[in-house]
């Protein structure tokens, strides 16, 4: 399969995504880091996630692949760095893209913030070194 | 294991740990209930007595004996109930410590390896246990927010959202103050009440959705950072002799001690976003979208399982009500009294829309 035809969804879990007044609010449950995307790059986002390939993408912005495509494919390379997308294991059919206009590579792009990371230092998710056992029993097999 | 063996095999163990504790109940054991919003929570417990201080949080909202929502077993080894060989693993581990594996079942486990506890609860009959295997080892936060991964689980399987918030208002309506920790929830909650406002907490409340959303107390208590700049100290007067010390935190129990001050419920008529900096206390409209960013991540990075849920319900409540920025000034008196102000407004503007709607 050429990788423009590679379908996307949410890497969910450990991330969850909200959109609210066309931003989408995604976070990592895993790292504490929350995501702020809005504008142009949401749509994107939204229909990368819901399994439309670049390739379907730049047809629907019905625009100059040539163009398109880069600055497509680096926010998916992005994306899929910060863990917010994930390849789809299996081939699905999926329905076309809703027609969105074509993009600029600086329109796709997004922020995050870190400050949330704390949180999880409030109430750690701890590997614990000695035994694995509790309420396992020590000699049970764990990992 | 795939997810249909692992839910099986945990409800079976989950099952016949609360077979052991009606047993063990009908030989006799310490219980309270309380009311919170539209449920009811019951607590048993047995050998160990400590497990008795979960209730002064809650102590505000006594349920009369009868069925209830919610029934949580507080167990320790003396209680001579057998765990057993539980049937995840601590590769089975995943976000705050829940096992993400049972997520599509109706069972929730949250295993805590080094506070050696485990938490688990069974959506459909309500029923569970909170297992722990040396009280000193209970990390400081749980007891002065008890049963609170029960009540977000319970919360967010009813579609109702148990919110990192402070709350202000009268019974007719009120705010809830949406910010990261040391954002002021406690103090500007504290700054309220003595401007006569009431509150359903400063830290966790329960909102009930849909069209008229209604803020419900949990916790009868307000938390206070030591060495705080400011400090609401007419009522620290009232409040300190009775508190206790949890790490950095004055732990507060204004439901107890002033009762007139706590509201077991009002409607929430706006999500207010705290911001520190200003000169003088000023209030301003924000958008949905603010309100979301200020309490989705610092509420659902909290939450074992039910993150989606809970981001999504925070968004319908972005929806339902207008938001606003207060901006906290220096002066304590000012922050009240404005907000006390602020909230009579809404109010007023909600009664006057119902009677034109009639």
């Amino acid at each position: 399969m050429r990788d423009v035809d590679q379908a996307y969804e949410l890497n969910n879990p450990p991330v969850i995504a909200e959109l609210l007044e066309g931003e989408i609010v995604a976070i990592d449950l895993d790292a504490g880091t929350y995501y702020s995307i809005r504008g142009r790059a949401a749509l994107v986002f939204n229909a990368l996630a819901a399994g439309a390939s670049p390739a379907a993408l730049v047809q629907a912005a019905g625009g100059d692949g040539a163009a398109l495509m880069p600055a497509l494919s680096e926010f998916i390379r992005r994306c899929l760095a910060d863990n917010l997308l994930r390849p789809r294991s299996t081939a699905q059919v999926m329905s076309p893209p809703a027609p969105v206009s074509a993009w600029t590579a600086d329109e796709l792009t997004y922020e995050f913030y870190t400050d949330m990371q704390t949180l999880l230092g409030l109430d750690p998710v701890h590997e614990a070194d000695q035994k694995l056992g509790w309420p396992t029993p020590a000699e049970t097999p764990g990992t | 294991m795939n997810e249909s063996d692992l839910a099986a095999e945990t409800r079976r163990w989950m099952h016949g740990i609360l077979a052991q504790c009606d047993r063990r109940a009908a030989r006799g054991a310490h219980t309270r209930a309380w009311t919170i919003g539209p449920t009811t929570l019951r607590q048993y417990w047995y050998a160990q007595s400590r497990f008795a201080t979960f209730a002064r949080p809650l102590a505000h909202q006594p349920a009369a004996f009868g069925p209830t929502r919610l029934t949580i077993h507080c167990l320790v080894d003396d209680d001579g109930i057998a765990l057993g060989q539980a049937p995840f693993r601590k590769r089975d581990l995943g976000h705050n410590r829940s096992i993400p594996g049972l997520s599509e079942s109706r069972l929730r486990v949250l295993w805590d390896q080094d506070h050696r506890f485990v938490q688990a609860l069974d959506l459909e009959s309500g029923r569970g246990f909170f297992y722990v295997a040396d009280f000193d080892l209970l990390p400081e936060w749980e007891p002065p927010i008890p049963f609170r991964n029960f009540l977000h689980w319970w919360a967010a399987a009813e579609g109702h959202v148990f919110l990192h918030a402070g709350s202000a208002g009268t019974r007719e309506g009120g705010v809830v103050f949406l910010g990261r920790g040391g954002a002021g929830k406690s103090t500007t909650t504290l700054a309220c009440l003595e401007a006569g406002l009431v509150t359903c907490g400063d830290d966790y409340v329960l909102v009930t959705g849909g069209e008229a959303p209604e803020v419900h107390s949990v916790y009868g208590t307000a938390k206070l950072k030591n060495g705080a700049r400011l400090r609401p100290e007419s009522i620290l007067r009232r409040l300190l002799p009775s508190a206790m010390a949890v790490a950095d935190k004055t732990l507060l129990f204004p439901a107890i001690e002033m009762p007139g001050t706590f509201a077991n419920s009002f409607p929430l008529k706006a999500l207010a976003i705290l911001v520190q900096g200003g000169e003088s206390t000023s209030i301003e409209p924000a958008s949905a979208l603010e309100a979301l960013r200020a309490a989705g991540p610092s509420t659902v990075l909290q939450m074992p399982f039910g993150q989606a849920e809970g981001l999504s319900a925070i968004a319908g409540l972005a929806r339902s009500v207008p938001s606003f920025r207060i901006t906290l000034g220096r002066d304590l008196a000012d922050v009240g009294a404005t907000i006390a102000s602020f909230v009579a407004g809404l109010v007023s503007a909600s009664m006057q829309s119902h009677e034109a709607v009639a």
